[in-house]
């Protein structure tokens, strides 16, 4: 539905994003993930047409936008990682003001309202201030008040980044409620747990994409093994004995009492680390991703 | 037209769930006459002068009674030892500020006066402040004529028959109170809109109205629509305060005065979004709608200077200030009854004012929007 082509952009002499290319897929769910600073609430303020792009293209059903970004708007709802309703008016008036501005006819308006507040759980807060309710709350809100519209395309910066694990699981029911209807959704998101629930799943880094395919894609095309090891003796110490060892530094990282550790190649690390159990695994995109970011 | 009903309630809502925002557009303005309705006057009351009766007679005495009976004097002639002043005495009390004036009568003035030849009375007048020794002098001025004029009787050639029009007993406070009003209205309404705007990009719902499918057009209409509703309560909430608090006459048409008031809180709500699009926050939007709207409006709009004194360059600088016009008409209706026919140059300098400035906003707010893409 949406292609970047070779898209960048600089504030300044940072390259907030590198020559970006991606497709985001019709009726499917496609989820951005990566660290703070990986330019991806940029890459979607270049699609809303907030931020001005430096160089490359952004295509929408194959048709290039140019800088007439409202024919994505006009087919998008956008919700921003910040909060950014008004917290002094309720959730009704929110999702009234946003439905009159997207001039949705009133009979409808009513139906879609009501719909929606009893999706998101939110009827008996319907009254109450946006100011006043909870993270998760926000976040379902600012979702209510784009889906008004019934836009083709939801575009969702990071909408659950310090939001409770309940809530989290409630937002990404309503957002595979979304995909089965058709939509086409593009969220991002610092958690990479939650990002193995995307369709498509793109890796960023600094600016930069560092892998994207499926979930089933990014494991068969990753090129190592990863071992779960229970090591003898203090962690910390056998942290540091693979700091030491050129063959093992930079592929190990702890995770509670286990060090994971990503092993090119058939040998097995267990005969460099002193240990008590030792299991290979399935990696994570945890693991990826820590793969290839110190890869890059 | 559904779009921009909907930010017209939305606007009203905030404004009613904001007491911060209510109390600054209510209660500041109510505080700011309050202050600025007693210090800024050109009246004076009960100012201490002394006095020095060297000739010790029965005119010099009479004169010193005229000075005593006078409402603007408070007349001091004995020292602290209860004797006469002397004039020693009375150089160190002007020198120390405890009297503006010292008034003497000579020695040989009864004399003179039944000889009926000139005789004369000193005034040494405080100069340090300009202006008050002005109008002590125009003030003793007037004691000693109306004392000449009732000594000589018919026997003058000439009288003067002066009579105040409009304000009779020539109270400054008439003048500068309604003059007060125009310069808080455009205060108020200028800070009103400039933070409405900073303060949704502030909060980032600024964003959401860019790539909405809103016309920049309707954004600035339907937020400049209540605050015109707010800023014309706003300016009635501040005449009613002059007119019972500081008792200024109200003697025009209010409907001439709405009229031209809602040309002028356009001007300021334009301005007040201008200053939106380049303050980043509502602290810095606050402060420039101060500066920008006080200053000027204050020093170079006939406040407190009369255009006349003005150099040419502040002259003309003053015809772009709108508290120029306004402060014409705010007098000429409220203190003269004017009507709309005596303002049409002033109204008609407004309403080009309020469109041209509402066009620019609209334009630069459009552009802002732009340059975001």
């Amino acid at each position: 539905m949406v292609r970047f082509q070779e898209i960048s952009k600089a504030f300044g002499a940072i390259r907030a994003v590198d020559r970006v290319s991606l497709e985001i897929a019709p009726a499917a769910i496609t989820i951005l993930a990566g660290a703070d600073g990986a330019g991806k609430s940029t890459l979607f303020k270049m699609l809303v047409g907030l931020v001005k792009k430096d160089s490359g293209a952004i295509l929408l059903n194959g048709a290039d936008v140019g800088d007439d970004y409202s024919r994505v708007t006009s087919v998008c709802g956008y919700m921003p990682e910040k909060f950014s309703l008004y917290s002094d008016l309720s959730v009704e008036e929110n999702m009234d003001f946003f439905a009159a501005v997207q001039q949705v006819p009133e009979q409808r308006r009513r139906e879609l309202k009501q719909r929606l507040l009893e999706r998101t759980g939110m009827e008996p807060f319907r009254g109450r201030r946006a100011g006043a309710l909870s993270g998760g709350m926000k976040q379902k809100l600012a979702l209510s008040t784009i889906l008004l519209s019934s836009p083709q395309l939801i575009i969702l910066d990071e909408p659950t980044t310090g939001v409770d694990p309940l809530s989290r699981i409630e937002f990404f029911a309503i957002i595979e409620e979304l995909k089965r209807e058709g939509r086409t959704i593009v969220m991002s998101t610092p958690y990479l747990d939650e990002a193995e629930k995307g369709d498509h799943i793109v890796l960023m880094r600094k600016g930069r994409v560092l892998r994207q395919d499926s979930i089933a894609g990014l494991r068969r095309a990753f090129p190592a093994r990863m071992f779960r090891i229970l090591p003898r003796g203090n962690v910390f110490a056998a942290m540091q004995g693979i700091a030491a060892d050129p063959e093992l530094a930079g592929r190990a990282y702890l995770r509670g009492k286990f060090i994971r550790c990503l092993q090119e190649g058939r040998e097995n690390p267990g005969a460099r680390i002193p240990h008590l159990e030792m299991v290979e695994e399935q990696p994570t995109l945890e693991d990826m991703y820590i793969y290839y970011e110190r890869q890059a | 037209m559904g779009r921009i009903k909907a930010i017209i309630r939305k606007e009203f809502l905030h404004i009613l769930r904001d007491p911060r925002s209510l109390t600054l557009v209510f209660i500041i303005p109510l505080i700011q006459i309050f202050i600025l309705g007693y210090s800024v006057s050109y009246d004076l009351d009960r100012v201490e002068v002394a006095l020095i009766d060297l000739s010790q007679g029965g005119t010099s005495r009479q004169l010193a009674r005229a000075f005593a009976a006078s409402p603007v004097f408070q007349v001091r002639s004995r020292s602290a030892d209860g004797g006469a002043l002397s004039p020693a005495e009375a150089e160190d009390m002007l020198r120390q500020g405890l009297v503006r004036e010292v008034i003497v009568i000579p020695a040989g003035f009864d004399r003179l006066a039944a000889a009926g030849r000139r005789a004369e009375v000193g005034l040494i007048i405080d100069g340090s402040d300009v202006n008050v020794a002005n109008l002590v002098y125009q003030y003793s001025e007037r004691v000693i004529l109306d004392f000449n004029a009732a000594r000589m009787g018919s026997a003058g050639l000439l009288k003067i028959g002066t009579q105040m029009h409009f304000n009779p007993e020539a109270r400054s406070r008439f003048f500068f109170i309604p003059g007060l009003v125009a310069v808080i209205l455009l205060m108020i309404s200028a800070m009103l809109t400039s933070l409405s705007i900073t303060r949704e990009r502030e909060t980032g719902s600024l964003s959401l109205l860019f790539i909405s499918p809103l016309k920049s057009v309707e954004i600035i209409v339907g937020k400049t629509i209540p605050y015109i509703f707010v800023a014309l309560l706003d300016g009635a909430v501040i005449l009613l305060f002059a007119r019972f608090w500081f008792g200024i006459p109200f003697r025009g048409a209010l409907p001439v005065l709405l009229a031209f008031g809602l040309l002028y809180i356009v001007a300021g709500l334009a301005l007040g979004i201008l200053i939106s699009t380049v303050a980043p926050t509502q602290t810095t939007a606050m402060l420039a709608a101060l500066l920008i709207t006080m200053l000027p409006s204050f020093l170079l709009s006939g406040f407190i200077f009369p255009l006349d004194s003005l150099s040419p360059v502040l002259r003309a600088i003053s015809y772009v200030v709108p508290a120029t016009y306004f402060l014409r008409i705010i007098r000429g209706v409220i203190l003269k009854g004017a009507e709309l026919r005596h303002f049409l140059f002033d109204g008609a300098m407004l309403a080009a004012y309020s469109l041209l400035l509402l066009a620019v906003a609209i334009r630069k707010f459009a552009g802002q929007r732009k340059a975001a893409q």
